[in-house]
């Protein structure tokens, strides 16, 4: 029952619905462990399973882990309040780099921004790995 | 203010500039945090998650108005998100802070590696 419930072709859209479901759970999962992530699995949703042109991915991958990220937050401060107090000095900066960054967004080459952040991260992520 | 808050709040706006340019950049705060900066790793991922949510807010604002994406499945993603967020959160907090740190790194070079072939591709 199982194998033709998976066979059948008309149940394609329900089971990219139910595989996208779990890949999301997943996605927060590691958001709400990790602090960070998510994104990149929700990109991979919508450009693989929902084939959604690149802009409106990004425009949906925003949208989606922007809510992630506060619930997330909000449980961190419950655990810990005093995290917020630890966070406020850095807000002015977050702020100013995220409006930048979405400012100069179509301004300049972001794939020049792309391979300078894949070296920093792949430096980072190296290195906490063996320290 | 000294060097190394400096380049603490530094290294905070270079993130979130990553961030509003689309390129990513959340868990290098995370790491510069808990490495530099005497900050245990679960303080670092929840400053980290702060900064991120003030950084994307502007551009996922800029973006919805401008792409209009599906609202239907934003919502049913973002559901399904929350509640991992919810499981994934509460673990943290109950976590070794090594492991902590390990999958960090781990999803960060990932990530590298991901954002390096992405912008490899589309050359």
């Amino acid at each position: 029952m199982l194998i033709n419930f998976f066979m059948n072709g008309q149940n394609k859209a329900e089971i990219t619905l139910a595989v996208s479901g779990i890949l999301a759970l997943f996605a927060g999962v590691l958001n709400g462990f990790i602090g960070t992530g998510g994104g990149v699995i929700m990109l991979l949703i919508l450009r693989y399973l929902y084939k959604t042109d690149e802009k409106s991915a990004y425009a949906s991958v925003a949208a989606v882990v922007l809510p992630m990220a506060v619930i997330s937050a909000a449980i961190y401060c419950f655990r810990s309040p005093e995290l917020l107090y630890s966070a406020l000095p850095f807000l002015p900066f977050a702020l100013a780099g995220g409006a930048l960054g979405a400012f100069l967004l179509g301004k300049v080459k972001t794939r020049a921004v792309s391979y300078i952040f894949s070296a920093l991260a792949v430096f980072a992520g190296a290195s906490a790995l063996v320290r | 203010m000294n060097a190394e808050v400096a380049a603490r709040f530094a290294v905070c706006f270079l993130t979130a500039l990553f961030c509003g340019m689309g390129a990513g950049g959340g868990g290098l705060l995370t790491l510069y945090l808990s490495t530099f900066s005497g900050f245990t790793q679960l303080q670092a991922q929840g400053i980290n998650l702060i900064s991120f949510v003030s950084a994307s807010s502007p551009a996922s604002v800029m973006n919805l108005v401008k792409y209009k994406p599906d609202m239907r499945l934003i919502s049913f993603l973002t559901f399904a998100g929350a509640a991992g967020c919810i499981i994934g959160a509460l673990f943290a907090s109950y976590s070794n802070q090594l492991l902590l740190r390990r999958c960090c790194g781990a999803f960060l070079l990932f990530t590298g590696l991901f954002s390096f072939y992405r912008a490899a591709k589309n050359g």
